[in-house]
């Protein structure tokens, strides 16, 4: 698991260090870093970024080196990951250890890294006919959805069925998935309606079911990623939701509780919703707040701020981050 | 009889929709709109009024009954119920006080039976109604001696209800299960809890 991630000169991200939990819910104003705190973490798996694209404009002179140090909890003596940009080469390196003994950690970490996967969901890559193959796997925007679920129905369809009662626990307006195949030989989804039982198709669903079905589908993999980021997991769902789409980050990161034997998913989340935060009142160290500085942004976790169960007391979490007690909201609003 | 449960979540709504059907000696029915929300204690004390009055105008509610955490507040006593004797820290005392504003302020709207309520405040929190007779430490006597004197807190109710990170099927479940087992002997959370669920108790004997 992911401890922390410590940038220097990372975009807005100058000095700061993203304290991480199994389950990690971030919130702040826009612009406050909290998806560029996970660029990284797509760069670990091969995206592209240049040193030029990192560095903040208005940072002069131009700092000489972009620093990312992912820290893990497995590592004893700490081993992080690094990454860095120098002005030249302008191309991320990532640094390798002399100690052979930490080898196989560090394999095991950049492994880890390969696995983990950013949801940004579109609605028209979900909703988008597909290609079923086998190795078929849910796309950063949704897409494939429609090949990732018919290959879930196929291989377990008990996990399917499953998936489906909670869908319609979500939405009960529905009370069926259906899968069909469309002449060009590619799957589609269409959902059901409980009364009238009679189906519409993922072009015409909201983007609120839509962007439900998927984090769903998320939740319910068979063998999801060992890393998950949900950028803006509220999306489009209504506030009265948020208690379901906890129980879905929740399932990926404490599977036990859900009955799941696989292993715990590191889920980290950005949100915007005051209605999501205020169930994880009770884990504070799973609640990261963003704040944006004139030229910087940093992170502070809400366990660490001094008596917060006193300061909170029976206010909700959501409003206490709302009234900007907590910092984390835009300035001048 | 259709009565409406405004309470934090489906969950809540659920347990005390089986103990409100046990004093009452016969099922309710949910009124025809999605369940009433509150989220914690200021949007009970903000939205409270709304909710009764559009109950009492727009929808066929016999009734409505209004559960609210204490969380930190004090506990009720018999005594904040003589004339001029209102704690206005007191939740319980807070939410009759708003009822009784809008029963006096509400018109007599043609056609309406009468509207009833009742209105409980779980100490510290509704989780402790459903461990009643489980764990016998829990209790609105223990919760009043104060932070010194208390073996449970809010996070510890609902570890011991629900277990670790349950989610909401499993919630509601468990809910339901404590409340079915103390809709047999409804005495067990009149002891422990006199005054946050002996107010509604008393209530709902009324209707």
């Amino acid at each position: 698991m992911i401890t922390s991630i410590e940038y220097h000169n990372f975009r807005v991200l100058r000095s700061a260090v993203l304290p991480l939990a199994q389950c990690t819910v971030i919130v702040g104003p826009n612009g406050s870093g909290k998806s560029t705190a996970l660029l990284p973490l797509d760069v670990s798996r091969g995206g592209d970024l240049s040193y030029a694209r990192l560095v903040s404009a208005g940072v002069q002179p131009p700092p000489d080196l972009v620093r990312v140090t992912i820290h893990w909890s497995e590592s004893t003596p700490d081993l992080p990951t690094i990454l860095h940009w120098e002005r030249n080469p302008a191309q991320p390196t990532r640094t390798i250890p002399p100690d052979p003994t930490a080898q196989a950690l560090r394999s095991r970490h950049a492994e880890t890294l390969k696995t983990v996967r950013i949801f940004a969901l579109s609605p028209g890559a979900i909703a988008a006919s597909v290609q079923v193959e086998p190795s078929i796997e849910l796309g950063r925007d949704g897409k494939n959805l429609a090949g990732v679920l018919e290959l879930i129905q196929q291989r377990e369809p008990e996990r399917f069925d499953a998936l489906v009662d909670e869908f319609c626990r979500w939405l009960p307006e529905y009370d069926r998935i259906l899968l069909p195949t469309i002449n060009t030989g590619q799957k589609r989804i269409r959902l059901r309606k409980s009364v009238g039982k009679y189906a519409i198709d993922a072009q015409d669903l909201s983007h609120g079911t839509l962007f439900a079905l998927t984090l769903l589908t998320v939740a319910h993999l068979p063998n999801p990623p060992e890393i998950v980021c949900l950028e803006d997991v509220d999306h489009g769902l209504h506030p009265r939701l948020m208690r379901n789409v906890c129980d879905a980050m929740y399932r990926l990161a404490f599977p036990e509780s859900s009955g799941e034997s696989r292993k715990p998913v590191q889920v980290i989340a950005t949100t915007h919703s005051p209605h999501l935060l205020d169930f994880f009142k009770d884990h504070p160290e799973e609640v990261v707040i963003a704040e944006k500085g004139e030229t910087d942004a940093t992170f502070r976790r809400l366990s660490d701020y001094p008596q917060i169960s006193e300061i909170l007391g029976g206010t909700s979490l959501g409003e206490a981050w709302f009234s900007g007690v907590l910092g984390g909201v835009p300035a001048g609003t | 009889m259709k009565v409406a449960i405004f309470s934090e979540s489906s969950t809540d709504e659920a347990g005390i929709r089986v103990l409100v059907d046990a004093i009452l000696g016969q099922p309710t029915e949910p009124v025809a709109v999605a369940g009433i929300r509150s989220r914690g204690w200021d949007s009970v004390r903000a939205n409270l009024s709304m909710v009764y009055k559009q109950l009492y105008f727009n929808f066929e509610a016999d009734g409505l009954v209004v559960v609210a955490d204490s969380d930190d507040s004090p506990v009720h006593q018999q005594a904040h119920e003589s004339p001029g004797m209102m704690l206005n820290d007191c939740r319980l005392c807070t939410l009759l006080s708003i009822i009784e504003q809008e029963r006096n302020r509400c018109p007599k709207a043609p056609n309406r039976a009468q509207f009833r309520t009742a209105v409980g405040v779980a100490v510290p929190a509704i989780e402790a109604w459903f461990l009643a007779g489980k764990n016998i430490h829990v209790t609105e006597q223990a919760w009043a001696r104060g932070p010194k004197g208390r073996t449970f807190d809010r996070r510890s109710l609902k570890n011991d209800l629900y277990g670790e990170r349950a989610n909401l099927p499993q919630q509601t479940a468990k809910m339901v299960e404590e409340a079915k087992r103390l809709a047999a002997d409804i005495s067990v959370l009149e002891q422990r809890f006199p005054a946050g669920f002996g107010s509604i108790l008393r209530q709902l004997r009324t209707w």
